[in-house]
């Protein structure tokens, strides 16, 4: 059987990053995983920058203060002593990456360039231009590369395989599939690393995450009992194109964009007054969809929308910082950024939920051997709101944590025996021969935009326990469908329409996961926000939804926030 | 209604055929979208990668009509006047093992970009504690070279690599030396010129192919000619592309014109080029392309200097000391 000592599933810049600091163990074997070419990962797509703190003399800003901007903008829901350890980490992972070849922008005297985004009291992004995302996302792979990383391209996830049960389960490894051929391959390993990104492709037309983040790994993590834990934490980035939901990055705004709305008005002056456009993200998503729902947006329903601005900035800022921004202007709504104004509407961003990650020095789960890192994963850093520019930060830090608690662990974990494996790939053989089988039945691509706009019609920027009930039980409705429904190809080569087939499976799956959480969390708190309950409510809720899934049910539990030195106050910007 | 059609190579793992697909034609639309929408509405067997729909990512990079581009980046409307028809062929990207109809294997592409030695080897004040320090301008002599998004299209139309992947490299490759080699920050620059040197760095044929290709508006060709130039200045001048290249300087220097009967002798050496090249010389006299007295006298002695000769060589013997 195949066998490596640690499987990394995800080559973003969570996977690689995990993958590099493993090999630093030496004598380990590791092996990534990936679905796709290495690089095509939603990280390529962060634009405005990685937040760390870089320590020089005479500064304003502190560790502290950047720990409090995180902590505040999750609303409270993000665990202290793991934000406290990630702002540390994030400050050396811009130093590290800078040592390693990552080509950041520069100060007149050598120092890595900074920015402001929303949220913070500080400038404190550190970028390459607006392709921070991308030019981070390469750097970690040639650094891969350089590693001596092997890779299984092509290869798609099924399932994460368990030996023994109760306090003796440990993870054996996972079934993979070969895409090109068809072929499901049991991989052996003493450790697991899920970095296969987030989930927001569940509201698939209005997001601005790539096709591939259909939640892979959370849902193989839920299917082996692991919690995904805080599912209705999902961010609306308040910037999204509003043709399809492509994203205007935040730095836009930083750099001095207006948002103005049907008279002419910048009109965050009602909901931020001091931040203006850099209010965080939630407020400036909520301030847009109520501009829109009071009838100062422009267009109708699915199609309103406001206006950002960016002519005031001149040509030249708009060419040197935003050239990406200006790209994807001219690409989606034919214009110029430089002359006109470009059409913005909020979009499904950023998966705050995810892998319920127990230690976040080692990103270990509750399921021996199996660990989690980036978006996938939820430790909590960002709570019920992320900042701008943490997410990246996120996937460095908890990638090199991921590696390093994997390979600590590896180091000294028995090799685990095949049993579950074998199962489990006979299970996925069937599970193809059967699927593929089907004639009829409801076509998967239907099912997924059902979803979506289910999902954006009631899971949205603003939910009520009433539309949540029901679209619960909606989402269950498709899943009904869903156990019937084609895949509409049935060759084992290169089998796309299969593996979309099972990426619509996962974003169901979550979907409940999601509105189970949302419905019963009856306050509003960062990104989720009830019209029947307002308020934040911290004598109930300052915890952590928990959903698993037991004999097809779904449960909800909670567990406490871990609050140390910041008390819970109103989040007012 | 105005009707489009994509004629697409299929292949199946064992069968090859081409399959048009016809659909109404909507402006505004990307090529990415049109095969999203043949893939949900006519064919779920279609097989083609993409990811981020923003031109980022890389993954769609598809043939139209026989020239690579990026189908998220590229407008249907566009393609449709560039061409003047309503069908257009889609193939998978050239000089690329297929898996499956627009889908290409990139394994050996990502062995081979080893061969960059890609990843910085950082100067030794700088730490991973510390980060580096590098100017502005340091930066933006590097920040094109990282707008590679490895999306293939450069290696698609490479005139080179179709002749044989065997002696030279995917055109990407040669950017990412590139960008660690001209590093302000790169402790040695020739590590990763070297390993260029050795698969092909001379093979270059000029072609343009990946410079016009890019959807990044990268030149490869123009980091190729960069690292040819670092590694003549590094002492690299043996074989027959830096002597190649030092002929013409020397022609260009001392007369204004190409000495070509000097020019293959100065490349490949006197033995070679009076034992492998003779043939080929004999049908040139032969053919009358080249006559008996003016190669012998283009041997012996040289082309006449060209008017303002003394010009030219102010601007090499300027050029020798920026270098």
């Amino acid at each position: 059987m195949l066998t490596y000592d640690i499987l990394i599933v995800g080559s973003g810049g969570a996977g690689l990053r995990a993958a590099v600091a493993a090999l630093k163990t030496p004598g380990l074997s590791v092996a990534v995983v990936t679905k796709t070419m290495p690089t095509r990962s939603a990280t390529c797509m962060a634009e405005g920058g990685i937040n760390g703190v870089l320590d020089f003399p005479g500064q304003k800003d502190s560790l502290d203060a950047h720990s409090f901007d995180t902590v505040k903008g999750s609303d409270y829901l993000g665990d202290q002593d793991a934000i406290d350890f990630f702002v540390e980490k994030a400050s050396e992972a811009v130093r590290e990456t800078d040592f390693w070849g990552t080509p950041y922008s520069r100060r007149d005297d050598g120092r890595v360039a900074c920015r402001f985004m929303g949220g913070h009291q500080h400038a404190r992004t550190n970028y390459s231009a607006d392709k921070t995302g991308h030019i981070l996302l390469h750097s970690n792979f040639d650094y891969a590369l350089k590693s001596g990383v092997n890779f299984l391209v092509d290869h798609q996830l099924l399932g994460v395989a368990v030996e023994g049960s109760g306090d003796d389960a440990v993870c054996s490894g996972a079934v993979i599939r070969n895409v090109r051929t068809g072929e499901v391959v049991p991989v052996r390993a003493r450790a697991v690393v899920l970095a296969t990104g987030g989930y927001t492709r569940m509201f698939w037309a209005r997001t601005s995450t790539p096709y591939i983040a259909t939640g892979d790994g959370v849902g193989a993590a839920l299917r082996v009992g692991v919690a995904f834990k805080d599912p209705e934490m999902v961010q609306f980035h308040p910037t999204g194109v509003a043709n399809g939901g492509v994203l205007i990055t935040e730095a836009a705004r930083g750099e001095g964009g207006y948002l103005v709305n049907n008279t002419g008005q910048r009109f965050m002056s009602r909901y931020a007054p001091d931040k203006m456009e850099l209010a965080p993200r939630d407020i400036t998503a909520r301030a847009i969809e109520t501009e829109i729902r009071e009838g100062r947006g422009y267009g109708e329903g699915l199609k309103a929308h406001v206006l950002l601005d960016l002519r005031h900035l001149g040509r030249d800022k708009i060419i040197e910082r935003l050239p990406q921004i200006r790209h994807v202007g001219l690409l989606f709504e034919n214009l110029d950024l430089v002359d006109e104004p470009i059409r913005i509407r909020p979009t499904a961003h950023y998966s705050m939920g995810g892998i319920d990650v127990v230690d976040h020095r080692t990103m270990a789960t509750t399921l021996i051997g199996l660990f989690a890192a980036g978006e996938c994963s939820c430790v909590s850093i960002h709570g019920a709101n992320r900042l701008g520019g943490n997410s990246l930060a996120d996937a460095m830090v908890t990638g090199k944590q991921a590696g390093l608690g994997c390979a600590a662990y590896a180091a000294r974990a028995a090799m685990p025996g095949e049993s579950a494996l074998n199962r489990l790939a006979d299970e996925w053989r069937d599970h193809f021969a059967t699927a593929t089988a089907r004639k009829d039945g409801a076509s998967p691509t239907e099912l997924r935009d059902r979803l979506a706009e289910i999902l954006w019609n009631d899971m949205g920027i603003f939910r009520t326990g009433e539309r949540l009930a029901a679209a619960y039980a909606a989402v269950g409705d498709l899943q009904g469908e869903y156990a019937t429904a084609r895949v509409g190809n049935p060759s084992p080569v290169c089998n796309s329409a299969y593996t979309h087939f099972l990426e619509v499976g996962n974003m169901l799956s979550l979907a409940r996961c999601s509105l189970l959480a949302a419905m019963h969390r009856t306050e509003s708190r960062g990104a989720h926000t009830r019209e029947d309950h307002p308020a934040r409510d911290d004598a109930n809720f300052l915890r952590h939804s928990l959903v698993t899934l037991k004999g097809g049910e779904y449960c909800l539990d909670y567990r406490p926030v871990t609050v140390t030195r910041f008390k819970p106050e109103e989040r007012k910007y | 209604m105005r009707t489009i059609t994509f004629a697409i190579d299929r292949f199946d793992g064992s069968r090859s055929w081409t399959q048009s697909f016809a659909f109404d034609h909507v402006p505004g639309m990307t090529v990415l979208a049109c095969l999203i929408r043949i893939r949900e509405t006519q064919d779920p067997s279609l097989n083609f990668t993409a990811s981020c729909r923003s031109a980022i990512c890389g993954a769609c990079a598809v043939r139209v009509n026989g020239n690579a581009v990026l189908a998220c980046d590229t407008m249907l409307d566009d393609l449709l006047e560039e061409w003047g028809q309503d069908t257009l062929r889609i193939a998978p990207l050239g000089n690329f093992t297929v898996i499956s109809d627009l889908v290409v294997n990139w394994d050996e592409k990502i062995e081979r970009l080893r061969l960059a030695r890609p990843g910085l080897h950082a100067r030794a004040e700088f730490s991973a504690s510390g980060g580096c320090r590098q100017s502005p301008r340091d930066f933006q002599a590097i920040q094109k070279q990282w707008d590679c998004i490895l999306c293939g299209a450069c290696a698609s139309e490479c005139n080179k690599l179709a002749d044989s992947r065997a002696d030279f490299l995917e055109p990407f490759t040669f950017t990412h030396a590139s960008r660690y080699a001209r590093d302000s920050r790169s402790a040695d620059s020739m590590l990763h010129v070297n390993g260029m040197l050795d698969n092909g760095l001379w093979k270059c044929v000029h072609c343009m192919e990946c410079a016009t290709k890019c959807p990044k508006h990268i030149q490869p060709v123009e980091d190729i000619a960069s690292m040819r130039g670092m590694a003549t200045a590094g002492g690299r001048t043996d074989g027959p592309g830096p002597r190649h290249a030092q002929a013409f300087r020397t022609d260009l220097e001392n007369t204004g014109r190409l000495n070509e009967v000097k020019l293959v002798p100065r490349t490949e050496g006197l033995l070679s080029a009076a034992t492998r090249r003779l043939p080929f010389t004999l049908r040139m006299f032969a053919r009358g392309k080249l006559g008996v007295g003016e190669a012998i006298h283009l041997f012996f002695a040289d082309n006449r200097p060209v008017e303002g000769i003394d010009g030219l060589r102010k601007i090499i013997r300027q050029r020798r000391r920026d270098h």
